[in-house]
């Protein structure tokens, strides 16, 4: 029972991670509630084997793409929006900032799958280590890769 | 743009996830996932090969005829192989993600596994089709015929019709089994495939 409320927690404390990821590759609302609610139950079937030397964050994270990048998923339909450059740029103005936000939402979903992984790893603090131990690629790979995938996000902020 | 500041922003509210928590916890929801799925098909399997493993034995006490009671069992020497087979990858399952493995590695693990069970299903339609054709072909016949196997088979044009339904049954149902592995898991695997690609590139 402690381990119950200790996992739901943790869950509970991180649970924009899972949010905030899915979000990036579920095609509709109906696959976004699938993939979350079976995101969330490998998360406690692996419970038992998170013995805590490494940070929650990470060991969801990979819970998170190993399940969202094996499942098997829907097309999705690409969504092209004209006029991404017509929004305005980042300001301290919560208006824009949200505008900011799915600015970078759209963008990233035109990314293929892998690079989102990897980038909203980055994004969400980790460093060059830890994604290349997530992600099975070498540190160095990793920051060869996220330098192309942040031109590429340059582009689509920029030139659609 | 500050990107760091900008994907915090990205949906923040929480929606169903904590309804959904409790459901979890105390096991709910069934799982979606492609390995459940792939298990609970090869335990399906293996119940219906043990079934028919089982009416094939009864067979071989009621068939008298010795040329029918040996293709049959030749197919039930397939169909105990195909127990033992299915048995073996059923215990190498892993049908939880794993929390160790990278993604890299896990997304060819799962890639594997799925290859493997294809490949097991293409084996059993080449190993078990020929002999049950012949078998069940033959019975039949000398059932309908009233004579025995040997009289039946060198009636003329049988051994023709038979060579034929082996010939034509034999890849029509392989071919189908492969059709039918694609058809589930054909895109999956090649978006898994893909995916490897990327992160090998």
């Amino acid at each position: 029972m402690a381990e119950e409320e200790r996992f739901l927690q943790l869950v509970r404390e991180h649970q924009r991670i899972i949010h905030r990821l899915v979000g990036l590759y579920a095609a509709d609302k109906d696959e976004r509630k699938d993939l979350e609610q079976e995101t969330l139950m490998q998360c406690w079937k692996a419970w038992p084997g998170f013995r805590g030397d490494a940070k929650f964050s990470t060991w969801l994270y990979r819970i998170c793409l190993n399940t969202i990048l094996t499942q098997k998923r829907r097309p999705q339909v690409v969504q092209r929006h004209d006029g991404l450059d017509q929004l305005p740029s980042a300001s301290d103005d919560p208006s824009h900032r949200q505008d900011d936000s799915e600015r970078l939402h759209r963008a990233m979903r035109q990314l293929s799958e892998t690079d989102r992984a990897m980038l909203s790893m980055h994004l969400e603090g980790f460093d060059h280590a830890e994604i290349a131990e997530v992600i099975g690629i070498t540190a160095n790979n990793v920051g060869v890769k996220l330098h192309r995938i942040k031109n590429r996000l340059a582009e689509l902020l920029q030139a659609h | 743009m500050d990107l760091q500041r900008a994907y915090q922003g990205m949906d923040t509210a929480p929606g169903e996830l904590e309804t959904m928590l409790d459901g979890v916890v105390h096991g709910r929801y069934p799982s979606d996932h492609p390995m459940t799925k792939l298990h609970r098909a090869l335990r399906i399997n293996l119940v219906w090969t043990v079934v028919i493993t089982v009416g094939l034995l009864a067979l071989l006490f009621i068939i008298p005829e010795p040329l029918v009671l040996g293709l049959f069992g030749v197919l039930l020497l397939f169909c105990l192989w195909a127990i033992v087979d299915g048995m073996r990858l059923l215990r190498s399952f892993d049908v939880a993600v794993s929390s160790s493995n990278s993604v890299l590695v896990e997304m060819q693990r799962q890639h594997d596994m799925i290859c493997r069970w294809m490949r097991v299903q293409e084996r059993v339609a080449l190993g078990v089709y020929p002999f049950s054709i012949a078998g069940g072909f033959t019975w039949g016949g000398m059932a309908g015929s009233g004579l025995d196997a040997l009289s039946f088979l060198r009636t003329p044009a049988v051994g023709v019709v038979l060579a034929i339904c082996i010939l034509v049954l034999v890849p029509l149902c392989y071919f189908v089994t492969r059709w039918l592995s694609k058809l589930v898991f054909g895109r999956h695997l090649s978006a898994l495939q893909q995916r490897i690609g990327e992160l090998r590139a």
